[in-house]
């Protein structure tokens, strides 16, 4: 009787274990990862500006960009699925949260372009330099998230 | 010349294993969230290659056995069995891993579904494998491996602030665990095992000896040198072009985006082109070493030429590792005529193990020939008349006494080598617990013995002893 009881408190320990683990995986966003997120974003608009860069001067190879611009911008979409799904620990910073899912869409916007015009040199120009510009936005987020903005 | 050519064949080939997937994408991540601060440890890494590999293709060429093989038989069964889980697991997870980064390198190249060029690779290793000599899947992913000097050329291109690169080399150590995660995942990625179960057993396949230790060092110095070259210029056009705008590379395709803005299409092309080679050679290497390792750590007779017949199978059962006193008989050796009352011609023996050239050679060493079929002759004093092209070929075999009782299988044979390149068998070992005792090595209750001299006869499936 008594070995039935500590097996089965074993398990209840276990599935609650499981069950705090599981909570914990889709918790709370805290400040460092929110700004690693967007971090990440600024990084993604990097390398897309890059290969979008090659696609400017007409210096790539349109299966390249188009296979790199659909795995770049799938990063971005998940990037931005994440940031949205999860709950934020500081609540002050909800307005950088938003902020970076859009950034978020608008670099998954972009390269989306990039992957539909491949072999445009004119496109390429416009989605580099708007890259650019996302990933300034990006940067400024960090910057107010890490305390550092005016 | 040839010897030249020979050498350079064998540079070339240690390229073409040295750099994976791992090496590829793991020491551009170095560069681009290091600069130059890891370089030393790419070196340090290539060092640890070049001497494993260095001190393992000596063994191989003096030994006449790959490193697994004296792994298995040095340290017994249960750190063997260790070894090759832990090695077959690795080489599973790399070569999933270098069938993955073709595919990613032909949808990049060709813009078609991913799962597809997954199959697509799979198949093709498997045809590479099954159709090219070794030596041709040496040259084209060695050769093919060359095209990634592109990125050499590129680090030139960008010209970096050499003053930089150059206090990469001297090791630094900084407080975060990010960096010391990179530290040990850049030396390990140098360090793969696939590279050197290879590189032991390749040298066996093309039968080295003593007279090849230079040809061994030469290749991997060499060989992992420029390897090392390859990986130190990809931290280097990393750390000058990703990590100023904080771009942070997770996949195959990033690697090639420096070459890209150095020599645009072309630079990307040839990027591409060495890449495949490079993952595509790694992918055979490790498909290869991975059956290195089974067939010889279960004492199986292997090699790229060795046809299943002529495998375990075909021979009676594995050859057991664990014969540490037949040290090399199983190469060039010769059975001394008349010793333990047969004659036998001199028969170069193991023969599943040397080079097509070699088995030629040896072939015609074989002496004169009987009417039967073209078999060698096989002089025995008494009533045998039975040849043994290897001492292999007596493992497994039942033994009996002068009545025909069974006394049990051979599992093991002892002998020793001696001056004038012959080898003496000096005992046989018996044991009735099969396979499970034949992987466990010599010794124990059930192990009984008999000195080659109590051998009277040798039959085609039976060794008749005098008891």
């Amino acid at each position: 009787m008594g070995r039935k009881r500590v097996r089965s408190s074993a398990l209840g320990s276990l599935l609650a274990a499981a069950l705090l683990l599981t909570a914990g995986g889709c918790g709370d966003l805290s400040n460092d990862e929110l700004n690693r997120g967007v971090e990440s974003l600024s990084a993604l608009a990097a390398q897309g500006q890059l290969v979008a860069n090659g696609v400017a001067r007409d210096a790539t190879k349109t299966t390249y960009a188009r296979a790199m611009a659909r795995t770049l911008g799938e990063e971005a979409e998940h990037e931005a699925e994440k940031l949205a799904d999860a709950t934020l620990e500081e609540p002050e910073t909800a307005d950088q949260r938003h902020a970076a899912v859009a950034v978020a869409g608008e670099i998954s916007g972009l390269l989306s372009e990039l992957q539909t015009f491949p072999g445009d040199e004119r496109h390429g120009e416009l989605v580099e330099k708007h890259l650019a510009e996302a990933g300034e936005k990006a940067d400024a987020i960090v910057a107010q998230l890490s305390g550092d903005a005016p | 010349m040839r010897t030249i050519l020979k050498i350079a064949l064998g540079i070339i080939a240690a390229i073409g294993g040295f750099l994976d997937i791992g090496d590829l994408v793991f020491t551009t991540q170095a560069g681009a969230l290091f600069r130059y601060d890891l370089l030393w440890a790419v070196v340090l890494g290539v060092i640890g290659i070049g001497v494993y590999a260095e001190m393992s293709g000596r063994v191989a060429a003096v030994s006449g056995r790959p490193v697994f093989d004296v792994i298995r038989m040095r340290m017994g069964f249960g750190i063997g069995l260790l070894a090759l889980v832990a090695s077959t697991a690795v080489n599973l997870l790399t070569v999933a891993a270098e069938l993955g980064g073709i595919a990613i390198v032909l949808e990049l190249l060709l813009d078609a579904p991913y799962s597809m060029f997954v199959v697509t690779a799979a198949a093709a290793l498997v045809l590479i494998v099954a159709l090219l000599p070794f030596g041709g899947i040496e040259r084209v992913f060695g050769y093919g491996g060359l095209l990634l000097f592109v990125v050499v050329a590129t680090v030139f291109h960008q010209d970096p602030k050499w003053g930089d690169v150059a206090r990469g080399f001297v090791p630094s150590l900084h407080s975060s665990t990010l960096y010391l995660y990179f530290v040990v995942g850049v030396f390990a990625a140098a360090l793969m095992p696939y590279e050197v179960h290879f590189y032991s057993s390749g040298a066996i396949e093309e039968g080295w000896t003593e007279e090849n230790l230079k040809e061994n060092r030469l290749n991997a110095i060499f060989g992992y040198g420029v390897g090392g070259v390859l990986a130190v210029a990809l931290v280097i056009v990393s750390g000058t072009l990703f990590h100023p705008l904080g771009v942070e590379p997770s996949d195959l395709g990033t690697v090639a985006l420096p070459m890209q803005g150095a020599f645009g299409e072309t630079g990307l092309l040839l990027a591409l082109g060495g890449i495949l080679f490079c993952v595509g050679g790694a992918a055979i290497d490790s498909s290869f070493a991975a059956s290195y390792n089974l067939a010889q750590f279960l004492g199986w007779e292997w090699g790229r030429y060795q046809g299943p017949r002529s495998g375990a199978a075909g021979r009676g059962g594995p050859l057991p590792a664990a014969a540490a006193p037949l040290g090399r008989a199983d190469r060039a050796a010769r059975l001394r005529p008349g010793d333990v009352g047969q004659q036998r011609p001199a028969h170069p023996l193991g023969g599943g193990r040397r080079s097509r050239r070699d088995r030629e050679a040896a072939e015609e060493s074989r002496g004169p020939r009987t009417g039967d079929g073209g078999r060698p002759a096989a002089l025995v004093r008494q009533e045998a008349a039975v040849e043994l092209k290897s001492l292999s070929e007596l493992l497994g075999r039942r033994v009996v006494d002068r009545s025909g009782r069974r006394l049990g299988r051979v599992y093991e044979a002892k002998a020793h080598w001696e001056r004038d390149g012959t080898v003496v068998i000096d005992e046989l070992i018996l044991d009735r617990g099969g396979l499970r005792r034949r992987l466990r090595g010599p010794g124990g209750p059930e192990e009984q013995s008999f000195p080659w001299e109590a051998v009277v006869e040798l039959t085609a499936d039976a060794v008749v002893v005098r008891t």
